[in-house]
């Protein structure tokens, strides 16, 4: 029988060691968002000038938050209910509200996943013929005329999307270091050679020049335009998998001495790597597209979504030399970076039940992924599917993820007051130090440019509606679904915890002298010849 | 391809790639601190460990 950790810090899981946490955490960060909203994102907002807020953007709010992330999860030793308890109590919905988020990206992100699964095998014959578009909504959705909610059942999608829970399942009850991690080295490596075979043949296909002229062409001027900026920490954002549990939850599973920022810092340089890997091979895929029907690119590049993965890229496919093998590369690239993301969204939930509820990793796959796997198939196993998982996607990551982060950082840096004490963390278990400047850009930069994010959302939302969905549509399955977060936030926070939260006493200690002499470290930073307070400890 | 967009194709490669290879040689080079606080004597480092409780 497997052994149960519940909150007790000694038992709890760990990684086979840094590699292994590397490459999950990789896994987690590398998704379906590199592939297809990279691309598009840059295109629209500047093309090669978009890389300037992008990087700034890296600099100043991905990697500082990445970092507040790991240093909560990893000094609290906890899933996000847990870890957030042991900062303050009342911290705990917080935790619950990001587990509610982790439940809904893991139904529809199976449902797309499952998508992949049948254009992956589609690809051997090119079955999507010369419409691509009418295939992919009418043929293989059967998506009906107006949005709303249905139980017809469509078994093209609900079977591969039955196959997908069901590995699922079976990886994460196998437990962190067997399940996900031995997923996460066996397709990361995998993911890139496919990475690289994609994007070395599309380097060299005709009309390549003019979609890598089209990505990376600077329009300097447009740098002066505030939503450019807003659509870069977007995207930077969005891409790391930061702010809603699953980096504190992949922490929590490190050994106490670990070193936190350097192997954070390669996480996000991997994902950035993987992403503008992609935005070339996509790029260069579409000026191929383009040469080939004497059209200019930007009729290719009107979507960010599906659209641009199940129906623009098949028809580029299909125009391929050897079209099989790039589609088949494609998909396959694209189920494999999807799978270890859906993993990790999974594994948040799954760790949370195992903290609370004592439960051991057998059981919470069974109890957790069996019911996730039921809603996942009655909400996007139907003919409902697409509308449906348009909206949630939409909502849950532009307001439930970016006010997941905004609250995080306003908790914990500002109302808990424990920005000293991360700083404190992470520099004593890391080979890169930080200290006052990126408590700044993670405690209040960040989460300001977030709120800008989400205020002008919110506006243009109000303004112009999403698509051309009904109104009561976007509440329903838009709103509704924050507001399914925001009642998993209350419902499980009220539940009474099977094992001892609170018996826990965080490492290393952080006291009145060791915070003063943090003090008197960062204010003599500069000074050389300043002794550094850290080194005083044991080998 | 025209001068600007090489431009900002070799940065993006630079900055990402580039800074991807330094941090590992960095993190590979130097894995640990060299001293650790005072407690958690029984915890081992992440590449000492051998102990799977989840199995």
């Amino acid at each position: 029988m497997a052994a149960r950790a519940g909150a007790d810090p000694e038992a709890r899981p760990h990684w086979s060691g840094q590699m292994g946490f590397v490459l999950s955490a990789i896994g987690s960060a590398v998704g379906l968002g590199n592939l297809w909203r990279f691309p598009a994102v840059a295109y629209e907002n500047g093309g090669g000038a978009f890389l300037i807020p992008y990087l700034v953007a890296f600099f100043t709010a991905g990697v500082p938050i990445l970092w507040l992330d790991y240093a909560i999860g990893h000094r609290y030793r906890g899933s996000p209910p847990l870890a957030l308890r042991r900062i303050q109590r009342r911290f705990e919905a917080l935790g619950w509200f990001q587990v509610g988020l982790n439940v809904l990206i893991s139904l529809f992100y199976a449902a797309l996943l499952a998508w992949s699964a049948s254009y992956f095998v589609f690809a051997f014959t090119r079955r999507w013929g010369a419409d691509t578009e009418t295939f992919f909504y009418d043929t293989y959705l059967r998506r009906p005329a107006g949005a709303g909610f249905n139980l017809d059942f469509v078994p093209a999608t609900a079977g591969p999307l039955a196959l997908v829970w069901l590995a699922v399942i079976v990886i994460i009850a196998l437990g962190v270091r067997r399940g996900v991690e031995r997923a996460n080295v066996v397709f990361i490596p995998l993911l890139t050679v496919a990475f690289v075979l994609l994007v070395g043949r599309s380097m060299y296909l005709p009309g390549a020049e003019t979609g890598l002229d089209a990505l990376f062409t600077p329009n300097l001027h447009r740098l002066l335009e505030p939503s450019i900026w807003i659509a870069a920490y977007g995207q930077i954002f969005f891409t790391l998998s930061i702010s809603y549990g699953i980096m504190m939850t992949y922490s929590s599973y490190r050994r106490r001495k670990a070193n936190q920022t350097t192997t954070g810092l390669v996480v996000a340089l991997a994902n950035g790597s993987f992403e503008m890997l992609a935005g070339i091979g996509v790029f260069c895929a579409l000026g191929f597209m383009a040469a080939k029907e004497g059209s200019p690119i930007d009729h290719l590049v009107g979507d960010s979504g599906a659209g641009l993965a199940f129906i623009t890229y098949p028809r580029v496919v299909s125009e391929m030399p050897s079209s099989a093998f790039f589609g088949v590369v494609f998909f396959g690239s694209m189920f494999m970076a999807g799978f270890t993301s859906l993993l990790s969204n999974v594994q948040v939930v799954v760790a949370s039940a195992q903290d609370k509820f004592n439960l051991s990793a057998r059981q919470a796959a069974l109890f957790v992924c069996g019911p996730m796997a039921v809603f996942s198939l009655l909400l996007f196993g139907t003919t409902s599917a697409f509308y449906t998982l348009d909206v949630m996607d939409h909502w849950v990551n532009n307001v439930g993820i970016v006010v997941s982060a905004v609250a995080l950082s306003v908790l914990v840096v500002w109302v808990a007051r424990k920005g000293r004490e991360l700083t404190y963390h992470l520099t004593v278990l890391s080979t890169l130090s930080v200290g006052r400047i990126w408590r700044s850009f993670a405690g209040t930069f960040g989460p300001f440019v977030l709120v800008v994010w989400l205020v002008q959302w919110l506006y243009s939302t109000y303004a112009n509606g999403y698509h051309s969905y009904p109104r009561w549509f976007l509440i329903a399955d838009g709103w509704g679904a924050i507001a399914v977060c925001g009642l998993v936030g209350v419902v499980f926070t009220v539940l009474p915890w099977r094992s001892q939260p609170d018996d826990f006493t965080p490492w290393p200690e952080f006291s009145p002298q060791v915070a003063q002499r943090l003090a008197h470290w960062e204010d003599t930073l500069l000074d050389l010849s300043a002794d550094d307070p850290f080194e005083a400890g044991e080998k | 391809m025209d001068s600007g967009s090489i431009a900002f194709l070799v940065l993006a490669l630079l900055v990402m790639w580039g800074g991807l290879f330094l941090a590992t040689v960095y993190l590979t080079l130097r894995p640990e601190p060299t001293a650790w606080p005072p407690g958690a004597e029984d915890d081992l480092t992440e590449d000492e460990l051998d102990w799977h409780p989840d199995e």
